[in-house]
């Protein structure tokens, strides 16, 4: 009888000890989406069919994606998640886009209407304006995503190479 | 004070190639070009017009806080001004310009020194100016080794012109506030060391220490010359020193004692074992220099010494960098597998390993950075004595500017990603308060108990908001649902 409460008790303190060890001593290894997260270019752009990066991170993770569907990345990007993830190295799947060098988007001024359009639109705030007044592109912080690029009535906004 | 140490002395420092040091004349001036080709810095606006003449030593382009301004080194015509030249068809007269405002006034050596045009003139071509403005030094280190075997100027500057050369030292003195001089010279170049003995300054011989150091490439870069000279290591702005050329100092010293812009340069011209120094005009295309250029068919020209020279064509003009013009018979060697030999390891004058390096050029930025790939000088001695021929050096630069993109790219990604994170909940916020108000809105509509006051108030307000949103609307375009 004293074996099995001994027993109990000692299972008991030590299952206490093993969750609070591993409550307060979490191991500072990044999750996995996390890892995919920083291979990914960052762009924003959308163009992989995932509202950004971090949800494709999630969903190569979760293997709802291929790793072959970002663009902006191209072959570095692919080559990269296959080495950690140990899958094939895949060509870019041209139905998402095919890989151009970078750009940037620039807003002809002098025919912007200012209708605030491309700065909800931008996925990182990279466009500055207010309505009826002129909108203009931090060229630092744009990823030449390119989403800018639709929603403008008056089509006032090129990609330039960098 | 004059020491003269031994290599011996000098364990600290190993690796590095001796060459043997070729014999030359006196220094020759060149003939006035043709046409002369002046760089001009792209931060700078040109202050002449394509049809006016101008003189020897006019200024070119206005002064400005960012650039050195640069200086017409013939008398002549403007024929052609592009963004980056500006071209003078020589009048043969070479005459003055002299301008009083163009002298020195006060201490204000910085603004001087940027409106005479001074760079170093070692071969990195640094504004001075912006050299005295970066550090507060303690000690002036003046860089008497040539920093490359194949370069002989500063030697015959030395050899000919050592009392300038000391008068620009006093000047520099000033201008950097210093009290403390070390002058680093190769031992073998005897003629300059007596020359500079000899010339050395009575009232300055407490002050300045002349210190022979090994003869041995790279002694001239800046780092290796100032471990050789005081034993310290690591990078001359963390041991507060000012490094100057002797070539600078001289000119330092025309450009206060004569206000005599930069407008000439020495460069040396080596081909096979023939070397000789011309004293030329800043600007002068390479064809228009005395030289037998008939056989640049079989010989290719490199610009800046044997080493770390970058290919130039005859078109190419002598600007306030080329302290030398090589000719070198075209051979190329092509490149064969490494055989490990380590030949390089035992020459680099930075400790590495030259041999790793190469193996994880093209691999891994950790490795690199492990491997200390920054450290790397580029001399290229391990190309020198590699048995294989490969061009460890170039591969090495290339891998440098390939970790520096990736840097930048992963720096712009992480910044996209923060302001993208950001942006996320700053609208998921905005949602969050939208349906706050709105749930707060519909529960005194709905609720049976709260006051038909409070419900009228809410419904005046909407009505007011509808009203004022229409009224705008008719300033400019009637509202699409509203009948005419």
């Amino acid at each position: 009888m004293t074996g099995v409460i001994v027993i109990t008790l000692l299972a008991l303190i030590l299952g206490l000890a093993l969750g609070a060890a591993a409550h307060h001593l979490q191991s500072d290894e990044k999750t996995l989406v996390d890892k995919i997260d920083q291979l990914l270019p960052q762009t924003q752009c959308a163009q992989c069919g995932y509202p950004g990066c971090r949800p494709y991170a999630s969903a190569i993770a979760e293997n709802t994606a291929d790793i072959n569907q970002c663009p902006p990345g191209g072959e570095t990007t692919v080559t990269a998640l296959a080495e950690l993830l140990n899958r094939k190295v895949l060509p870019l799947n041209p139905e998402y886009g095919i890989e151009s060098p970078p750009v940037v988007a620039v807003i002809r001024e002098y025919e912007c209407i200012g209708c605030t359009l491309c700065i909800k639109a931008c996925p990182v705030d990279a466009i500055v304006g207010a309505a009826k007044l002129m909108h203009t592109v931090i060229e630092d912080h744009c990823t030449g995503c390119e989403l800018c690029i639709p929603p403008c009535p008056v089509d006032c906004i090129d990609l330039i190479p960098t | 004070m004059i020491l003269n140490r031994q290599i011996q002395q000098h364990k600290q420092v190993r690796g590095g190639l001796v060459f043997r040091a070729l014999p030359f004349g006196d220094i020759e001036i060149a003939p006035l070009p043709d046409i002369a080709h002046i760089p001009i810095d792209k931060d700078s606006e040109v202050s002449i017009a394509v049809g006016e003449t101008v003189l020897t030593g006019q200024p070119l382009t206005h002064l400005n806080e960012h650039s050195v301004t640069c200086h017409a080194s013939v008398s002549g015509e403007v024929i052609t001004v592009t963004d980056n030249t500006v071209s003078i068809k020589s009048d043969g007269l070479d005459k003055c310009y002299i301008d009083d405002s163009q002298q020195l006034k006060g201490n204000n050596y910085q603004r001087f020194f940027r409106s005479m045009g001074l760079v170093g003139l070692g071969g990195a071509g640094f504004p001075v100016d912006k050299k005295l403005a970066a550090t507060k030094p303690s000690t002036l280190l003046i860089n008497a080794a040539e920093c490359d075997p194949s370069i002989y100027c500063d030697e015959a500057l030395m050899q000919e012109r050592s009392a300038e050369i000391f008068e620009g030292i006093q000047i520099a003195l000033k201008a950097t506030g210093v009290r403390q001089c070390i002058i680093g010279i190769e031992a073998n170049k005897t003629k300059a060391i007596e020359q500079m003995k000899r010339h050395l300054p009575d009232n300055l011989s407490d002050k300045i220490q002349l210190i022979c150091v090994p003869a041995k490439y790279p002694s001239g870069a800046e780092t290796t010359l100032l471990t050789l000279c005081t034993g310290k290591t690591g990078s001359l702005q963390s041991n507060q020193t000012i490094c100057f050329n002797v070539a600078t100092c001289y000119a330092m010293y025309q450009s206060v004692k004569y206000s005599k812009p930069l407008v000439s340069r020495i460069v040396s011209i080596v081909k096979d074992n023939d070397v000789r120094n011309l004293e030329v005009r800043i600007g002068t295309p390479l064809k228009d220099l005395p030289l037998s250029w008939e056989d640049t068919q079989s010989h290719a020209l490199l610009c800046g010494g044997q080493m770390m020279g970058w290919p130039v064509t005859s078109e190419h003009c002598i600007d306030k960098r080329s302290n030398s013009i090589l000719l070198y018979e075209k051979n190329r060697r092509d490149a064969m597998p490494c055989i490990r030999c380590a030949a390089c390891e035992e020459v680099c004058p930075e400790n590495l390993l030259p041999q790793q390096l190469f193996w994880n050029a093209t691999g891994n930025t950790s490795i690199l950075n492990d491997l200390k790939l920054d450290q790397c000088i580029e001399c290229g001695c391990c190309d020198a004595v590699c048995p294989s021929h490969i061009p460890l050096a170039g591969l090495f630069s290339q891998a440098k500017q390939r970790i520096s993109h990736e840097a930048a790219e992963q720096e712009k990604a992480a910044r996209a990603k923060y302001r993208y994170e950001k942006r996320l909940t700053r609208l998921n916020e905005e949602t969050v308060r939208q349906r706050k108000e709105l749930d707060s809105k519909t529960a005194i509509l709905k609720d049976t108990n709260s006051s038909e006051d409070a419900k009228r108030a809410l419904i005046a307000k909407a009505l007011k908001r509808k009203g004022s949103k229409s009224s705008l609307g008719s300033d400019n375009k009637p509202d699409r649902k509203t009948p005419q």
